[in-house]
């Protein structure tokens, strides 16, 4: 079936089969940021924002993708550059093959939750695995990139 | 899950009606818990453009349209507490924003930490052809004929709590635990690993094991029957001292 999607403000014109998942329809049209982990929608690698919330595309049927604002990392741009950064600042990244859902999710956490604190923080990326480093390091990046970044440098 | 077909239909009488006429038809609530079989389908039908995602208020009860997904029961200040804390630990943000209330009820899963609270909190269900029936009776029901999930009716709790033990943050649960108090005091255990099971209006100058003592504890890979039974006792011995503060 033929559907349009909107990617990062783009609209892609696409034929995908009727049980097809967004991941695969997104890295079919080329954003190979976003990646395939368990593909049972439990460790987040997969994750992109679908009208400013967070899902993973590993589980979401393209066709009801249909109509939403898609976002990849690729469609952050200066604010993907911002938190690397702070993820590199901060020696987190390591493979980094959980980088772009991981800077999706910062970027829907900081839409949906204003200045939050720690605990919010890591309830909100506890869905989010990274198999190399701890997740100490991500607490600091996103501290520094609020604290920088965010809050011009207080 | 694999399927040839796909139809979106536009209100709950026109997907009743594909459920009833198309070929090996399945529901697609979230779709979070079909992708992890290992089936093939003719048609699934796709319930999210029936208006299901939709919160009602009323004076004595919160109405949950089917498609309501767990993270909007965790955010919506109106849910009953337990509810909210039963959400928090399920996986991740994302998971939660796709799976939905209507499939988790459905699904009659023996690990819920969506059906003990709403259990506990006398949710009632209503079907598209069946009408209205509580959670506890769809629970024990052997009927199995198709139908859709429309709503679910939560009773305004005047208090309610949920507890659980998680071996990590967003695993399963061994078991869980709801309690809610209306008029009625309200226990639910779930996870044990079966189905979760009601206990109403329980003489409090009961031991937690007195109370529990009918409730069944079975073993799988988590746990064994007998741990659980003793962390159940220890979440209700909790559960009962927090009922004692409620005003
Ligand atoms: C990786 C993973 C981990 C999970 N961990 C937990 C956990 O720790 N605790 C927990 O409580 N849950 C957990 N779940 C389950 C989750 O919370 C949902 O209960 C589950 O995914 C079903 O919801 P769904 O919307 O995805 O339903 P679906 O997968 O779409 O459907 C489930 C069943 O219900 C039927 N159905 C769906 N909607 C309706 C309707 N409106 N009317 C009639 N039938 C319907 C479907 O046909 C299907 O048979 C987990 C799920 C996944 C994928
Ligand atoms: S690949 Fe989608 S959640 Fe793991
Ligand atoms: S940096 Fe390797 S998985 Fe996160």
């Amino acid at each position: 079936m033929e559907i349009i999607l909107k990617v990062n403000q783009k609209e892609h014109h696409v034929i995908v089969d009727p049980d097809e998942m967004l991941l695969d329809t997104l890295r079919r049209l080329g954003y190979k940021s976003v990646k395939r982990g368990c593909d049972t929608s439990n460790c987040g690698i997969c994750s992109v924002s679908i009208d400013h919330k967070l899902v993973p595309s590993c589980s979401y049927l393209s066709v009801r993708a249909q109509g939403k604002e898609i976002l990849t990392v690729e469609g952050l741009e200066e604010e993907a550059r911002l938190i690397g950064e702070s993820l590199t600042a901060e020696g987190v990244e390591q493979c980094g093959y959980c980088s772009p859902s991981l800077v999706v999710a910062i970027h829907t956490m900081l839409e949906e939750l204003k200045n939050p604190d720690k605990d919010e923080i890591k309830h909100y990326l506890a869905g989010n695995m990274c198999r190399c480093s701890g997740f100490e390091g991500h607490h600091r990046a996103i501290k520094h990139h609020m604290e920088v970044n965010l809050n011009g440098g207080q | 899950m694999n399927f040839e077909e796909i139809v979106m239909p536009a209100t709950v009488a026109e997907a009743y009606e594909a459920l009833t006429t198309a070929e090996n038809p399945v529901i697609l609530g979230g779709g979070g818990f079909l992708k992890l079989q290992n089936r093939r389908v003719h048609t699934a039908i796709d319930l999210s453009r029936c208006g299901l995602e939709e919160v009602h208020l009323t004076p004595d009860c919160i109405e949950v349209g089917a498609m309501v997904t767990l993270r909007t029961l965790e955010t919506h200040p109106e849910m009953p507490r337990a509810l909210r804390t039963a959400m928090k630990n399920i996986v991740g943000v994302a998971l939660r924003n796709l799976v939905t209330v209507g499939g988790s009820v459905s699904g009659r899963y023996g690990f819920s930490d969506v059906i003990t609270p709403l259990l506990a909190l006398d949710a009632h269900l209503d079907f598209h052809k069946k009408g209205r029936m509580s959670l506890e009776a769809f629970l024990e029901s052997q009927d199995r004929t198709p139908d859709i999930l429309v709503k679910i009716r939560i009773p305004r709790a005047a208090h309610s709590a949920f507890y659980n033990v998680q071996l990590t943050y967003t695993d399963f649960s061994m078991v869980n635990l709801a309690i809610a108090r209306n008029h009625h005091l309200r226990i639910a255990v779930g996870a044990r690993p079966g189905v979760a099971r009601l206990i109403k209006d329980p003489d409090l100058r009961l031991t937690p094991g007195e109370i529990l003592e009918k409730i069944k504890f079975a073993k799988d890979d988590k746990a064994s029957g007998d741990y659980r039974r003793t962390l159940a006792e220890t979440l209700l011995a909790d559960a009962l001292k927090e009922v004692s503060q409620w005003k």
